[in-house]
């Protein structure tokens, strides 16, 4: 080991103690020793989610394939990069991990506890077969990609026709002046408009949503540096956000709503309009789902865009240990085992069964049908819509916009001109 | 005749079998000093060394840079803010806490008939743990909780709000958590305490026309006032250094910086967004020293004077 290497282990060892000791200690469970004749996976899909089913099939049929043993450990989405990081320290690395590439993560390659898999996705013939982009969230400036792309999808807003009709509007809003008249009607029937979810991550994600319309694919500077105080175009946005805050276009207290609140407020037929993530589509009941369209955010004049936005969303992929890179016989159990995955039979099943979005090209999938009709709604929604900066890919480091979105989302009244002083605080902290 | 017996006569132990003794006996502490030292004072060093790093994770190599994270930290508005709400939450509950406690624990240590079932009830919130407290208690000032509820049905639907996302109660609500989950915990301590006071004390007092009011701050608070000591002391190390599980559950410091404490900020620079573990530490110097500084005035004030 390196002498780097050792102080790094000597430090981390005191550190994640101290830190433990001074503060809360987070989930500290390490990944199984990574044995040479077996394949250790850390997964945040879960057993009985359908993410989760797929692996635990795809595993044992695996196995059952080429006697190559997978040793499986799932553990909590919000715990995984905790987890990882400790079993880094801890010499328990595991070979592959189920993750979507954040900002968060994106350290890991640079101190080597992921590996760079732009080879392997050339030689093992991977990028041949890939949708066009979505690679593009696994990138990293310096030209490093991250993982193995594997699902994929968009987070687009969903609108209750039932909810919608029974207000008198027949159809999906595409401008902000039919959303707000939409919103006006439902709330005259006694249904909450638009369900915005203030108290987390979804808000913040929403929140970049309604920055670009007007400054279109330029947020991509201000998500890296800030700057929403010198940007008119960002204001605009902002600006019109908190307009439709004051107007009541969404669900009272919204700040209060996670994420999770709103997805049930829709599911239970509260709220009419929401903003949320393909993953979700399977989720919902029957009777929802029927009922829902799922389409882009309406436009104001002068729109930087040309048609309704959504986001692009680059999901859930493998990465590569760098010490499963560096070891020529567990690279070897690996490269077959993402064989395996990117196989049509499991590709069919990945789509099929789980019912869900596929990294892969649909030709090579082969003749397989979504269940879901959110996600056959899906497959076109590029047609009638524009996508959008996906903030993941150049938000800097460290910045976390939820509790002033939070604020601003929870202040009748608040302007512009004080939210965008205080988002730009965070850049420069 | 006389019954007297005589105690037999020990002779006093030579000095030098003695220091035998006691060095026999010092050996044996050899494991549990070491145990100490290790995962007690180690972690407090290891404190100090990293918040003198650069440290952007585990994962990383850290940096030596001196004293930057504290001229950082000093001009950091963020922990302005904290070091503000931090007195907030320190001013409003431990006094309640722990007066409120005394008092409740004074009425308890009468032995009332029902007092049984009242100790029982006050404990109760010390068996919920932070993440259930702060579970709940999300659920209870959210939207749509019990709070908007009630004044819902009582006619009052224009005072609801989202209370926890709102930056003029977030913190009121983190600090009436805090109370409500600390004061009948204190209760049940210095009723534990008081009881032990002879009841005699008391026949005296009342027979000259003391009531409870004086008999509690005029007998029984001078009589415990050591462990009155004691009791504010912990209550006000918990509430300094560990009110972020509570915000890590409720508010995660939001909305805004409303709810951001020092003892929140040590674990937002070390576990979210870009972990700055170095900062992190160096913020947990600060609270350290202040929890020291505050821990010495406490001793100093609550000092048994008889």
């Amino acid at each position: 080991m390196s002498p780097i290497a050792t102080k790094r282990r000597i430090f981390a060892s005191i550190g994640a103690a101290a830190v433990a000791a001074s503060a809360l200690s987070g989930c500290a469970a390490g990944g199984s020793p990574s044995e040479d004749d077996q394949i250790t996976i850390l997964s945040g899909w879960q057993v009985g989610d359908a993410t989760g089913d797929f692996l635990s099939a795809a595993v044992a049929d695996f196995t059952e394939d080429t006697g190559i043993k997978v040793n499986v450990e799932t553990v909590a989405f919000e715990d995984l990069r905790t987890t990882v990081e400790t079993a880094s320290v801890a010499g328990q690395m595991p070979d592959l991990i189920t993750l979507n590439f954040t900002p968060e993560v994106k350290p890991w390659l640079d101190n080597g506890l992921i590996a760079d898999v732009t080879p392997y996705l050339d030689e093992w013939g991977i990028s041949d077969i890939l949708l066009p982009g979505v690679v593009d969230p696994w990138w990293t400036y310096d030209g490093k990609v991250g993982g193995f792309p594997y699902q994929s999808g968009s987070w687009p807003v969903w609108y209750n026709t039932d909810l919608l009709a029974q207000a008198g509007i027949d159809s999906i809003p595409t401008t902000v002046d039919e959303l707000v008249v939409a919103a006006t009607a439902l709330r005259d029937a006694g249904i909450e408009p638009f369900c915005f979810p203030g108290k987390d991550w979804g808000g913040g994600g929403q929140f970049w949503l309604w920055a670009q319309l007007f400054t279109g694919d330029r947020i991509a500077d201000i998500m890296a540096n800030g700057g929403f105080a010198d940007d008119p175009d960002a204001l605009k946005g902002i600006e019109l956000l908190g307009d439709l805050r004051d107007g009541e276009v969404f669900i009272q207290d919204a700040a209060g709503y996670a994420y999770d609140d709103c997805v049930n407020a829709y599911d239970e037929g509260k709220v009419a309009i929401a903003h949320f993530g393909s993953w979700g589509f399977t989720a919902l009941g029957e009777e929802v789902t029927a009922a829902t369209t799922v389409a882009g955010l309406p436009l104001p004049d002068g729109a930087a865009y040309d048609k309704p936005i959504l986001f692009p969303i680059g999901g859930n992929g493998l990465m590569l240990s760098q010490n499963a890179a560096d070891d020529e016989a567990k690279l070897s159990l690996v490269k077959q085992f993402i064989d395996f995955l990117y196989a049509p039979e499991q590709l069919q099943a990945w789509v099929g069964e789980s019912n869900q979005i596929s990294s892969v090209q649909a030709a090579v999938i082969g003749d397989v049908e979504w269940s879901n009709p959110l996600l056959q709604q899906n497959a076109t929604i590029t047609d009638n819509n524009d996508l959008a900066t996906i903030h993941d890919l150049y938000v800097k480091a460290g910045v976390d916009i939820t509790p002033e979105v939070t604020w601003f989302i929870g202040t009748p009244g608040a302007t512009a001109e004080e939210f965008a002083a205080r988002l730009d605080q965070l850049w420069q902290g | 005749m006389s019954t007297e017996t005589k105690a037999p006569k020990t002779a006093p132990p030579r000095a030098g079998s003695l220091r035998r003794s006691n060095r026999v006996l010092a050996f044996f502490t050899i494991p549990s000093l070491l145990w100490y030292l290790i995962f007690t004072i180690g972690p407090l060093i290891a404190m100090f060394l990293i918040s003198f790093t650069d440290w952007t994770s585990i994962i990383a190599t850290p940096e030596f840079i001196g004293f930057e994270n504290f001229a950082e930290m000093f001009n950091d508005p963020r922990v302005g803010t904290a070091i503000v709400n931090t007195a907030i939450q320190l001013v409003a509950t431990v006094p309640i806490q722990v007066v409120g406690g005394f008092m409740l624990g004074y009425f308890l240590s009468l032995k009332f008939r029902g007092h049984r079932f009242f100790r029982v009830v006050l404990f109760i919130p010390a068996l919920i743990s932070v993440a259930q407290l702060g579970t709940i208690f999300t659920v209870v000032f959210g939207p749509a909780g019990l709070i908007n509820s009630l004044l819902t049905a009582v006619g009052l639907e224009e005072w609801t709000r989202a209370w926890l996302a709102n930056e003029s109660t977030a913190m009121l609500c983190i600090i009436l958590v805090g109370i409500w989950s600390g004061l009948g915990f204190n209760s049940i301590l210095f009723a534990a305490r008081l009881s032990a006071i002879d009841g005699d004390v008391y026949a005296a007092a009342e027979l000259d026309g003391a009531n409870h009011w004086q008999r509690m701050w005029r007998i029984a608070f001078p009589i415990s006032i050591d462990f009155f000591g004691v009791v504010l002391m912990l209550q006000f190390l918990w509430t300094l250094f560990g009110s972020a599980a509570l915000i890590l559950v409720m508010t995660a410091g939001g909305p805004g910086q409303a709810t951001s404490t020092l003892s929140w900020l040590v674990y937002r620079f070390a576990f979210t967004g870009a972990p700055s573990i170095g900062y992190s530490q160096a913020i947990g110097v600060l609270l350290f020293i202040l929890g020291s500084i505050g821990l010495l005035i406490i001793r100093r004030a609550f000092r048994q004077r008889y």
